[in-house]
């Protein structure tokens, strides 16, 4: 036998182990998707129920434009996002709302919240590149939605109705609301919830 | 010096080989699967063409079958095109129940063509996959009889073991696609 066929025969069965490796890390990966809790927006106590009309509300943006916060919007959904200037946290998930605000721009609009001094928040705008949101600095949206810790981001569907709610520290918790609209769950102790009951009905 | 068209000839009997032995496999393996998981194999006929508990059974039946029929045929030179396509028949009527399921929008269907128990719903991966090899089994099925693989001073032996192996590398590649592609989705942005 040849150099040549023994070399093919080398490499095919390296080929045939390397698909078997790349088997195997996929395997793994899936199990460690299962077994891993998801990453969820904790929801807090809140005066709105989920699944309750949310009454429009409009407000004065930064920039001098008015906002309709709730309601029904022309089939859009909503993300209210809360947030500060002096709020670290708030500053780190900034990168995934941008990603966000591009990637799912065909069915939801983003409106950033706060409250406090005005020159404060153009300045937090200006200086952060957020000039593309709308940005409405009123008290009283932060009491609608019984916000008591930021990050806080409040999820309005297509119909006006609260989606999901829930303190969004990062990515996945932020994500984790677009996913709880999409598979009918108001929060993350929900579908853990609906989870234990269904692995409990399969006998998992 | 052999001209250009026949080289070109003998190469695709070349490979034709263990494509057609890649595909003889797939099919063999999709048959045990059924016959292994036949709950999620049922759930999956009634799901992709509508048919109820017996109906269901007889469909995933003949779909066995019919699927070892073409693996049998496949691996046997003289009724490779007959396997040939009778698989690629096959392949395009899943491809076409595939395509009527999508365009009825009756919400997340397992089509059963992954091989693991992780499963993503019915999308284009699988129906671009299904179609790939559709195409792959009715190339093989229209190839010119008696084509002869020019393979050199290499023994008869050592060429059929290279090319069983490549049909188990394509094998190899193929389950590795299909549990990569089985795993959860990313949201769209987050790799940006």
């Amino acid at each position: 036998m040849s150099f040549l066929i023994a070399s093919q025969i080398l490499l095919w069965i390296g080929l045939i182990v390397l698909g078997v490796v790349c088997i195997a890390l996929a395997r793994q990966i899936g199990v460690l998707h299962q077994r891993i809790a998801p990453a969820g927006a904790l929801s807090l106590q809140q005066p709105l129920k989920l699944g309750e009309f949310v009454p429009p509300l409009s407000l004065a943006a930064l920039d001098g434009s008015v906002i309709q916060v709730g309601g029904e919007r022309g089939g859009r959904s909503q993300l209210i996002l809360f947030l500060s200037p002096d709020c670290s946290i708030c500053e780190a998930l900034l990168p995934s709302v941008r990603s966000a605000f591009t990637a799912e721009r065909s069915w939801l609009d983003i409106v950033l919240a706060s409250d406090g001094e005005t020159q404060a928040h153009a300045t937090f705008v200006r200086d952060k590149g957020l000039t593309k949101f709308p940005y409405v600095i009123s008290e009283q949206l932060g009491r609608r939605y019984g916000v008591a810790k930021l990050p806080y981001a409040v999820l309005i569907d297509q119909a006006g109705k609260l989606a999901a709610t829930g303190l969004v520290n990062t990515r996945e918790h932020l994500e984790s609301l677009f996913i709880a609209k999409e598979r009918g769950v108001g929060s993350i102790q929900q579908f853990l919830k609906l989870r234990d009951r269904e692995q409990a009905s399969l006998g998992e | 010096m052999m001209p250009d068209s026949a080289h070109l000839w003998s190469v695709v009997a070349l490979v034709e080989t263990p494509a057609a032995w890649f595909l003889a496999l797939l099919l063999g393996v999709a048959a045990a699967h059924k016959l292994l998981w036949r709950r999620r194999a049922l759930t999956a006929v009634s799901g992709l063409t509508g048919l109820s508990s017996w109906p269901a059974g007889l469909a995933l039946g003949a779909a066995l079958g019919v699927e070892m029929l073409a693996a049998i045929a496949l691996l046997l030179p003289d009724y490779r095109t007959q396997g040939a396509l009778l698989a690629a028949l096959l392949w395009s009527l899943y491809l076409a129940s595939m395509v009527r399921t999508l365009l009825s929008r009756r919400g997340a269907v397992d089509c059963g063509c992954s091989f693991g128990k992780a499963h993503r719903p019915l999308g284009r991966f699988q129906m671009l996959r299904t179609a790939a090899l559709a195409a792959l089994a009715f190339a093989i099925g229209m190839q010119p009889a008696g084509l002869i693989a020019e393979a050199g001073n290499v023994s008869l032996p050592a060429l059929l073991l290279t090319q069983a192996l490549c049909a188990c590398a394509l094998l190899a590649l193929y389950a590795a696609l299909d549990a990569v592609m089985s795993l959860d989705a990313l949201r769209p942005g987050v790799l940006r």
